[in-house]
């Protein structure tokens, strides 16, 4: 008998977001059948009304009781996350959660002691891992070409100020966390394929942290413009959360990651800029930038142009090397990964996690990686109350090795 | 009215000083150039017949009557030091960067200015490119709005320059072996963006911290260019991490990302920048490739709400924002070296004297920037805390 031909019966909560899973899922040739959808908002059920055999929930706790779900797709506001995914496994469910994982370090531990609890599989949906740049660089890293790694630097820059306010006014979730935090919020775009570069919690961990915030001006000045009517947004006291963060990262075995988060600034978005420096190739995304736009850069020792020294002269483009280093997955299902949609990053996420289940083994971003990164949220927050201190990060995979 | 005396100047460094030299002697800039110096006499073979006094001995031009102002483009580490004995000479001095490489040297050069009330500047000559004065100039016009972050790189394999041909180290190679992690070149990135940001005028920096990556880069080269030198290939060898990575936040809330990176195997980016604010963003990606780029809220593309679409080439707004500077001289500016660099900062050096005036990157900046390298190694010593920068202006506390 082959495991893996059993259907995983797959519950999303969360119908916005959720869409892009709904639409991964309904396509997918991962042995994932929709069964189910919950909202707390009736209205965005309605466009499911239609489809015979997907039952509609406005209520969690009834999913969860729904005993024909093997496994529940959170994608759901940030804050919530890590207690409905402690609950969906709890009730017996495996859990994909949308990023972040959680967003205090206390939950982070509390997740990690339900999937250990449970034995049942956690993953969390870090699509940015997928893209297929990311991918090759990996298999790149992993195969030597890199040398040893020194540096890396992941940027998440996207001016979505228009999401922090409801139609009516009052503020979406997302506003009211902008009011209230002081913090990276929001790290794991940049950081997640950083850390699989780097082998993160498997051959390297990351050690110590800081964070360095900017002023506050960029939402007052949004909503100046565009809720003339809403004296108390114009005034930039009523938001803490800061225009940008840079936040350091220092592992075991002496690289430095650079992280930078601006969600609210007035620029053009580039919410996938990464860097990563071995002592034998470089790897750049500049990410949409320049005309015409310039694609992901690439620099390796021997092969790039050089000066007589050896001193690296120019980049060349990473797709150069693509027939030589093209990652497994995106050779074996780049027509159906970019069928998928978010750069083929729903389909690989949601095929790791019906994999994960059938062979019973960890998912590729695992609760530990998952809470690993997450943390940097909770302790920009403590870095930036003390004076951008740096602060240990804790070793969450310790609970399991020990 | 009489046109003031020529300023009679001399170059100190005879390797890098050949733009210094170049530039001085451009008709109109109220300079002649009186005398060379270099250690090495061989260096000076090129002026044997140009009418120029030859030294190699920094005390004969201290000591020369008939010398105004001296220009040092000597090692780095001694810039301080021998600016001071200039001044105490009564000559004038532009620096090459950086100014000083100790807290000490900082203080004792403000000190030194403050008693003799001569002229000195630091040659930062990144300030200078027709892209951060355009820049400079929109922000002084309120295009950029209120100013929140910025950031520079310095990117440079520059490990060829650590080794002699015979395998001995320069004095670059004696720094990277003994100066331990620091942030040791910061002006370049900082220089523009301290300028934007109007530091030590309507701002200052309040607090520095650094990170530093461990040291890979040059043993690895050191195995590939120079295998007979077993000593060379031991990463513990040098002092000097592959990079490191520092902020500053400023009194008025802005935060600044530096990185600096001369050890590692990657093609160059010496004049990476970003500047944001509350109206605009500017991003220059790396040097020439792709051109400087601007959104400004209200001209470039955006959705009605204003959030913005895609960016524009800076250049598209020269006509309207050129910097007066590259106005007026872009065609002199061209044509001296260091993309016009060398042409401002030794007029702008030039016309300060003259009009009896700080120049624009006067002492306090030249420390105030500079600080950033011992900053970084107190803040690198203490496990990547922050340090507090000193406001220079004031006496030592």
């Amino acid at each position: 008998m082959n495991p893996s031909k059993k259907t995983l019966r797959f519950a999303v909560v969360g119908a916005g977001r959720g869409k892009t899973f709904i639409n991964a899922a309904q396509s997918s040739d991962a042995g994932i059948e929709l069964v189910a959808i919950c909202d707390q908002n009736a209205a965005s059920l309605e466009n499911w009304k239609e489809h015979a055999g997907i039952r509609l929930y406005t209520d969690y706790e009834q999913l969860l009781n729904d005993p024909d779900v093997d496994a529940i797709c959170i994608a759901t506001p940030v804050p919530i996350h890590a207690r409905q995914a402690i609950d969906a496994l709890e009730a017996g469910k495996h859990v994909l959660s949308e990023v972040t994982a959680c967003y205090t370090i206390e939950e982070g531990w509390e997740l990690i002691k339900a999937v250990e609890r449970t034995g049942l599989t956690y993953m969390m949906a870090e699509n940015y891992c997928y893209i297929e740049s990311v991918l090759q660089v990996q298999n790149m890293v992993e195969l030597g070409v890199f040398g040893e790694i020194t540096y890396a630097a992941g940027s998440y820059l996207h001016d979505c100020r228009n999401l922090l306010f409801a139609a009516d006014g009052g503020l979406t979730w997302r506003g009211k966390l902008r009011k209230d935090i002081i913090a990276n919020s929001y790290p794991t775009h940049s950081l997640g394929p950083v850390a699989r570069w780097l082998g993160v919690n498997r051959t390297d961990f990351l050690e110590s942290t800081a964070t360095w915030q900017s002023k506050s001006r960029a939402i007052a000045s949004y909503a100046q413009r565009n809720m003339p009517d809403r004296a108390d947004y114009s005034d930039s006291g009523f938001w803490k959360h800061p225009d940008t963060t840079s936040t350091v990262i220092r592992t075991k075995n002496g690289v430095l990651i650079d992280l930078r988060l601006d969600w609210v600034s007035a620029r053009p978005h580039q919410m996938t800029r990464y860097e990563l420096q071995g002592t034998k190739a470089a790897f750049a995304l500049p990410d949409g930038i320049g005309a015409p736009k310039i694609d992901a850069l690439i620099w390796i020792q021997d092969r790039s142009p050089t000066n007589k020294r050896g001193i690296a002269e120019q980049w060349e483009p990473l797709s150069n090397y693509r027939d030589e280093f093209e990652h497994p997955l995106w050779k074996e299902h780049r027509e159906r990964a970019e069928k998928a949609g978010h750069g083929g990053g729903d389909y690989f996420v949601l095929r790791e996690f019906a994999a994960a289940i059938a062979e019973n083994r960890l998912p590729l971003i695992d609760v530990y990686d998952a809470v690993t990164w997450s943390s940097i949220t909770p302790l920009s927050v403590e870095s930036i109350a003390n004076g951008n201190a740096p602060v240990p990060v804790p070793n969450f995979k310790g609970s399991q090795t020990k | 009215m009489a046109r003031p005396p020529l300023i009679r100047i001399a170059v100190v460094g005879a390797g890098r000083g050949r733009s210094f030299i170049q530039a001085a002697a451009h008709p109109g800039m109220g300079m002649k150039l009186v005398a060379v110096c270099d250690l090495n006499p061989a260096a000076l073979e090129p002026w044997r017949d140009s009418g120029v006094d030859l030294f190699t001995d920094l005390s004969a031009v201290l000591n020369d009557p008939h010398i105004d102002a001296v220009c040092l483009a000597t090692p780095v580490n001694q810039h301080a030091r021998q600016a001071i004995a200039v001044l105490n000479t009564g000559k004038h001095v532009l620096s090459e960067v950086t100014a000083a490489f100790t807290l000490e040297e900082c203080w004792d050069l403000v000190a030194a200015v403050e008693r003799t009330g001569l002229t000195y500047m630091m040659a930062e000559n990144y300030c200078f490119t027709e892209a951060a004065l355009q820049v400079q100039h929109m922000v002084e016009l309120g295009v950029f709005g209120e100013l929140t972050y910025a950031s520079g790189s310095y990117l440079h394999d520059a490990r060829n320059l650590l080794f002699c041909p015979n395998g001995d180290l320069t004095w670059r190679g004696e720094l990277r072996r003994d100066f331990g992690p620091a942030n040791g070149y910061p002006t370049h990135s900082l220089g523009p963006i301290a300028q934007w940001l109007g530091i030590n005028r309507s701002d200052r920096f309040k607090t520095t911290a650094t990170w530093h990556t461990s040291s890979k880069g040059i043993a690895n080269y050191a195995r590939r260019n120079y295998p007979e030198r077993p000593e060379y290939q031991v990463p513990a060898f040098w002092s000097h991490a592959d990079s490191v990575s520092t902020r500053i936040q400023t009194e008025r809330g802005a935060l600044i990302d530096l990185r600096f990176d001369i050890a590692s195997a990657r093609p160059h980016q010496l004049m990476r920048y970003e500047l944001q604010g509350t109206q605009a963003a500017y991003a220059l990606p790396d040097g020439n490739h792709p051109a400087p780029l601007v959104w400004i809220e209200g001209r470039s593309s955006s959705d009605p709400r204003g959030i913005a679409g895609d960016w524009e080439p800076l250049f598209n707004y020269r006509d309207e924002f050129a910097h007066p500077l590259w106005r007026e001289h872009r065609e002199e500016a061209t044509k001296c070296g260091h993309g016009g660099g060398d042409f401002f900062m030794l007029r702008e050096f030039a016309a300060a004297i003259t009009e009896n005036r700080p120049p624009l990157i006067d002492v306090y900046d030249a420390v105030t920037w500079s600080s950033i390298t011992p900053l970084s190694v107190q803040s690198i010593a203490a496990n990547g805390a922050s340090v507090a920068v000193p406001d220079f202006h004031f006496r030592k506390p």
